[in-house]
């Protein structure tokens, strides 16, 4: 029912005639032209952008699909966002922002949802969004790297005895810096058993500390001096 | 109360540990309870001289002074402490025979039973300085009341020596006829654990190079930070994942010392019926 209502829409824009089952959901008319438009996507300066981008797109477009039916304006919209999940994902991938096969995932759903909306086929933009969100989902937190500083170190900040982020991200083998800057007036030791280091940090000063290389997984660090709060993971990818 | 107790418990049981075996070790060496208790005082006042210095010792050589005067501490202790066994093993016999009188003639002239002072001070050095700094951080940031930190790090420091005197109390106990070479035995491969978080530290320092990241990973089976996890590595130096260096320093030092101490001090008579008859004396 849908895909014919979709198709009677399409034939109604197409000739230039509103179809009166869609005249509720159209905005304004769009043309046939307009319809099959390029746009120009967003450029993205780093991967955090890209990623924050991906998922504020992917967020419009799990609101527009919400309805039970896409109109020509949504399905036109979302065909304008696939612009930019295109050069997310491509900033994404030509940065090696996470492993190959999840970012092939995602840049895979891309298209399919970029073609699906340019052809108005609204059963598709749904099922390759769904597979879309459920891609980004793994890149989510798991595979992202944590950010570094212009040198290259891993920055962790110590204020009320506890560390921001809570979460480091790193690749596995190889040598990471870690530069813990401690905001707190008090001594603290930053120590983990599990990658096996510990250092007091003095209060108001940071300490550079280097671990690994690491093989992947979880490891756990703290601040032996607060143990109640000072806690966090570092993840080896 | 009860954090500074237990940061205070964890610190001293390493420190008590250490001693314990020392004293059990050392059992017939005149006055050496003496030399234990100086080493305590000098370790203390060094503790807090080091906590006072954290600073600029962290700032040195790049950053780096802080591992490489925790590898400093560790290797000097692994030297001090080799010397110890060994010293026990040729003098130990002959102390352990002749009670005190002889005792006092072994100790004459021997000023290398001053090592242990040196033992026990740099057994203290790390921990007390830990100790040092947490309580100053805990009464600066005024969120316990003084006599409540006082109280736990006394709380504390009596349960960690609580520790250590029933593992003297033990050795004496269940080591009775073979005390020296079993405590020998166990201040070896302490001295091995030491030498390996010495590398540790110059690891960490970028001085020397892990060879292997993690030979063998046992975390999920004894954890670093459990309790056993703990003892185990003062006692035997045991780490959940250790690099290849770590190994090869605890190698070489089990095997050098080990050697050593297996060689020294065995009965003339048997060395000679090892060597090939010798016309020449």
């Amino acid at each position: 029912m849908k895909k014919l209502l979709l198709s009677m829409a399409m034939i109604g824009l197409a000739s230039g005639v509103s179809s009166v089952a869609v005249a509720e959901d159209v905005q304004h008319n769009v043309t046939h032209e307009e319809r099959t438009m390029h746009y120009e996507g967003q450029s993205y300066a780093t991967t955090d952008e890209a990623l924050e981008a991906l998922k504020a797109h992917n967020k419009e477009i799990a609101e527009l699909i919400k309805a039970e039916m896409l109109s020509n304006s949504d399905l036109e919209r979302i065909h304008e966002i696939s612009y930019s999940l295109e050069t997310a994902i491509d900033k994404m991938i030509a940065e090696k922002a996470g492993k190959a096969d999840q970012l092939g995932a995602i840049d895979e759903a891309v298209q399919a949802v970029h073609y699906a909306s340019e052809n108005h086929e609204d059963a598709q933009v749904r099922e390759w969004f769904a597979k879309l969100e459920a891609a980004v989902a793994t890149l989510d937190g798991k595979i992202v790297q944590s950010k570094t500083n212009a040198d290259g170190a891993y920055e962790l900040v110590i204020k009320d005895h506890m560390f921001t982020p809570d979460e480091l991200h790193v690749p596995a083998g190889q040598k990471i810096k870690l530069v813990v800057h401690n905001q707190d007036p008090t001594p603290e030791e930053f120590e983990s058993d599990d990658f096996r280091r510990e250092k007091i940090v003095p209060g108001n000063s940071s300490a550079t500390i280097y671990v690994g290389p690491l093989k992947p997984g979880k490891y756990h660090f703290f601040g032996e001096f607060n143990l109640d709060k000072a806690n966090g993971y570092l993840y080896a990818e | 109360m009860f954090p500074t107790a237990t940061i205070v418990f964890r610190e001293i049981i390493e420190v008590a540990l250490v001693v314990s075996i020392v004293l059990a070790a050392t059992r017939g060496m005149p006055s050496r309870i003496h030399l234990v208790l100086a080493g305590l005082g000098v370790g203390v006042f060094g503790s807090v001289v080091i906590a006072f210095f954290t600073d600029a010792i962290s700032q040195a050589i790049d950053g780096i002074g802080q591992e490489i005067f925790n590898a400093g501490v560790m290797f000097i202790a692994v030297g001090f402490l080799s010397w110890t066994v060994i010293w026990m093993k040729t003098h130990g016999r002959q102390l352990a025979q002749n009670i005190k009188a002889v005792g006092a003639d072994v100790m004459a002239g021997d000023k290398s039973a001053y090592v242990l002072v040196g033992v026990v001070a740099l057994a203290t050095f790390r921990e007390g300085a830990e100790i040092a700094l947490f309580t100053y951080g805990m009464t600066a940031s005024g969120a316990f009341p003084l006599s409540a930190i006082v109280m736990g790090g006394i709380l504390g420091t009596i349960g960690g020596a609580a520790i250590g005197l029933m593992l003297y109390m033990g050795l004496l106990k269940a080591a009775q006829k073979h005390l020296f070479s079993i405590t020998g035995w166990m201040l070896i491969v302490l001295t091995a654990g030491m030498a390996a978080q010495g590398a540790n530290f110059l690891i960490a320092a970028g001085v020397l190079p892990p060879l292997h990241p993690e030979v063998w990973d046992t975390s999920a089976l004894i954890s670093g930070q459990s309790f056993i996890g703990e003892t185990l590595r003062v006692l035997v130096g045991y780490t959940p994942r250790p690099t290849g260096m770590e190994l090869v320093f605890y190698g070489t030092v089990l095997l050098g010392v080990g050697t050593a101490y297996k060689r020294v001090g065995k009965p003339v008579s048997s060395h000679r019926k090892a060597l090939p008859l010798v016309a020449a004396e």
